[in-house]
């Protein structure tokens, strides 16, 4: 059976991704420096975007804090490269340090919070970074932030080599993130946005898994904002603001929170977006509103939800569908997630918050396991 | 999302954003030479790329907007050439977020190969954007952001029209104390650099020149209920000094009002700015303010400014307006010393020498690349039914050190540290 679609799959699949690799790599030679420069804070943003998503997509909980691990890992990279030398290995630990421990601070705090409070929690604690990061000027620098924060020593001079180093770091931390959330630990943390309760009497502690979900996710944001503040040069609030929690939580929702690489792909529309329509028009928040409406109207599973579903129902028009969807999210799945897939079930795409609103695309696609899982996080007992 | 109903609602909701967004593009707001077009006006000498970079979205919308505007006025009434030089602006966006801005301060330089970079409202995204253009060798002719620090280098790649924190209120110590009489100060201020910076500046001068401050109080910003600060001022204090610029002005006068505080009220002019007084309206009249541009200069630059922007925009001149339109006299000056190509580096070294005399009075640029003009000292009184800033009396060739030496100057601890100590 070698020229079964599925055969075809398995070689076409490698192929695009080695030709995609290439050009990441051949990237500095092909475009001009500024672009270079726009392509290294999407790979920026979109670690940040993944790393978030492992709280939201797969956890579950939608953290509206995630700046605060952002921003802690650029004033790491703020304050080691004005005010010591710290070489950039111990920066390095120093920021994943940093990440995983405010992780684990917000994991704690919201243990016993779920949906709506979670939302409210976790901005309350990044607030609370963001207003000692404004207040403790003689650190800090308030306001005004840390600047000139110089890449010295770190790669050679010129931006190239930067945007390899990012590409790299980057890469890595995908990979990593990728591997974790096939791990029996990230299985769990999935399984908490399925059922956390049904977790909880097959007698996991589901309390330690959403400090996991956290501390990892906090490692992985802290590390982007590391390299934003190398790339940028500075740090200041903004980093911390709520409007980049926010932001993060758009990226995620928009290339599609069900999918591993949604919330890559959601980082780099947003980004790409943001640059070019602010070129042509000074309205053009009215046009990324406009688009961030539309998402959550009718696309709630993002960018590549859609085209999931479009696949699916070309699919079943040819009449060769079967079983699992063609990128292995199973449609209809009640059961163990296919291996190597941690997608959610069709409609979930918004964990928390499918069940509450008009978010729901179609009736015939929301279907019946999202709403249960919605309703029994919010009615069930805690045990 | 099938079917024709919602095909339509997108349809729909899309029209609606395109239409909106075609509404506000990027072309000069006062009509000026259209930006990027490429129709950039003929100049014997060659042509020079301007990049204006400031807020047209989020809080400083209007400061930014204002900047622009005074900026494209200067250079439309001189048929879109500035000392010979065809002059093509290319407008960007900072909003109000370091990073993004100095991905465009990027774009600007490497993309549009500005020459020069002008404006930045906010002081966090000045220090993030100052670095890289230095590093570009492109020069920053800053036209609002006021942190002390970003002029503090000799030899400087940043010069700024605008005031340090500190400029424009130094001279108020004098004459609040002096002049006034006022031998005691409350001082309210805004809690963060600014508002450290303007009321330190103040305090500074007011207690070398012999009188105390007694009180000193910050709000944060944003302050939603100015009530519980403005009850505690010592009712003893001869004077107030405020500083809270911005949506605070408003809250701020209004509960000085609702709670009876009789004690006079002298502020940072921003605190009274032109864009504010018609929402202080009667609420701030009588209140002083010091700072380097009234509407009511009486000079032949500003008789110019005023009847220009009037036509133009149908409202007051301010600060913000003026300070636009000073940079396109600054770079107008400096161009026309110059010969030859312009490059950033000529005009670097051009705008360095440059005097004018701009709406506000003379300016010129000190060995930091600060401006050094006359601060002017205004009150809010109604004039055939508006309120405006009456200038009554003016402090000549301030610069951001005022009467102190600038090595001396620059010894002192950054006002950040010694805010809490001046009522000491």
């Amino acid at each position: 059976m070698h020229d079964s679609p599925r055969d075809r799959r398995h070689l076409v699949v490698p192929l695009l991704v080695a030709v995609g690799l290439l050009v990441l790599l051949l990237l500095p030679l092909i475009i001009p420096s500024f672009y270079l420069f726009l392509s290294t804070r999407i790979l920026v943003f979109g670690l940040f975007a993944t790393a978030f998503n492992v709280v939201f997509g797969y956890a579950g909980m939608p953290s509206l804090g995630h700046a605060a691990f952002f921003g802690a890992g650029a004033y790491v990279v703020g304050l080691a490269s004005t005010r010591t030398e710290l070489p950039f290995p111990v920066v390095l630990l120093l920021a994943l340090l940093v990440g995983t421990a405010l992780g684990v601070v917000f994991g704690l705090m919201n243990l016993r919070v779920r949906g709506i409070y979670l939302l409210l929690l976790t901005l309350a604690l990044a607030q609370a970074v963001f207003g000692l990061a404004f207040t403790q000027v003689s650190i800090t620098g308030g306001d005004n932030g840390i600047f000139g924060i110089a890449r010295e020593g770190l790669v050679p001079v010129g931006l190239p080599y930067f945007y390899w180093f990012v590409l790299g770091i980057v890469g890595v931390s995908l990979a990593l993130m990728w591997q974790f959330m096939r791990s029996p630990v990230g299985m769990a943390i999935t399984g908490l946005r399925e059922s956390e309760s049904r977790l909880a009497a097959t007698g996991y502690r589901v309390g330690m898994y959403r400090v996991w979900a956290f501390a990892v996710s906090g490692a992985f944001a802290a590390l982007a904002g590391m390299l934003d503040a190398y790339l940028v040069g500075s740090v200041s609030p903004a980093n911390l603001a709520f409007l980049l929690s926010a932001e993060v939580v758009v990226m995620a929702i928009l290339g599609g929170a069900r999918y591993f690489f949604g919330p890559f792909l959601g980082a780099a529309l947003i980004l790409g977006l943001e640059f070019y329509v602010s070129t042509f028009t000074t309205r053009w928040t009215i046009v990324l509103g406009a688009l961030y409406i539309v998402t959550a109207l009718f696309m709630s599973d993002g960018v590549l939800g859609r085209i999931a579903h479009w696949r699916q129902r070309s699919g079943q028009r040819a009449g060769t569908a079967t079983g699992p969807g063609p990128d292995g999210s199973a449609t209809s799945s009640g059961g163990p997630v296919p291996d190597g897939v941690p997608a959610l079930p069709a409609g979930a795409a918004l964990p928390s918050m499918s069940g509450s609103g008009p978010a729901e695309p179609t009736p015939s696609r929301s279907t019946a396991s999202a709403r249960t899982t919605a309703s029994a996080r919010t009615t069930e007992p805690r045990p | 999302m099938s079917g024709p109903r919602s095909a339509l609602q997108v349809a729909a909701l899309t029209t609606f954003a395109v239409v909106l967004a075609g509404c506000g593009d990027l072309d000069p707001s006062a009509g000026g030479v259209p930006a990027g077009s490429g129709e950039t006006a003929e100049g014997e000498k060659g042509t020079v790329n301007v990049g204006l970079l400031n807020p047209t979205t989020g809080p400083f919308t209007a400061l930014g907007e204002d900047v622009n505007a005074g900026f494209e006025l200067y250079l439309e009434r001189n048929g879109g050439t500035l000392g010979g030089y065809g002059v093509e602006v290319v407008k960007e966006d900072t909003a109000n977020d370091p990073g993004g801005t100095t991905t465009k301060a990027r774009q600007l330089v490497e993309q549009h190969e500005s020459d020069i970079i002008i404006g930045l409202v906010n002081s966090g995204v000045a220090y993030a954007v100052a670095p890289y253009l230095e590093e570009a060798g492109v020069p920053l002719l800053i036209t609002v952001a006021g942190a002390d620090g970003l002029t503090r280098e000799t030899d400087p790649n940043v010069f700024r029209l605008s005031y340090t924190g500190s400029q424009d209120t130094m001279p108020a110590g004098d004459y609040v104390c002096d002049e006034l009489g006022h031998r005691t100060a409350a001082i309210v201020g805004l809690d963060y650099s600014f508002g450290w910076e303007a009321t330190g500046g103040f305090a500074r001068v007011y207690e070398d020149a012999g009188c105390e401050v007694v009180q000193e109080l910050y709000a944060p910003l944003g302050t939603q209920d100015w009530g519980p600060y403005v009850t505690q001022i010592d009712p003893a204090a001869d004077v107030v000094f405020a500083v809270a610029p911005g949506s605070d002005s408003v809250r701020f006068f209004q509960a000085i009002d609702g709670f009876g505080v009789t004690t006079p009220v002298f502020v940072h002019g921003s605190t009274t700015d032109e864009t504010l007084l018609p929402s202080l309206g009667a609420t701030a009249e009588g209140v002083q303010s010091s700072l380097h541009y009234a509407p009511g200069v009486e000079n032949d630059a500003n008789d110019t400014f005023v009847a220009a922007w009037t036509e133009a925009q149908g409202r007051s001149t301010n600060q913000y307006a003026e300070d636009g339109w000073a940079a396109a006299q600054s770079l107008e000056a400096a161009l026309t010393e110059m010969e030859g190509e312009a490059t950033p580096e000529a005009i670097r070294e051009a705008l360095a020498g440059v005097q004018i005399d701009a709406p506000r009075g003379p300016v010129y640029f000190d060995e930091y690349g600060q401006a050094v003009y006359d601060v002017q000292f205004r009150e809010v009184t109604q004039q055939d039914g508006e309120w405006v800033n009456e200038v009554i009396d003016t402090a000549e060739d301030v610069s951001q050190f005022y009467t102190y030496d600038p090595a001396e100057y620059l010894e002192f601890p950054p006002y950040e540290e010694l805010k809490g100590t001046w009522a000491d």
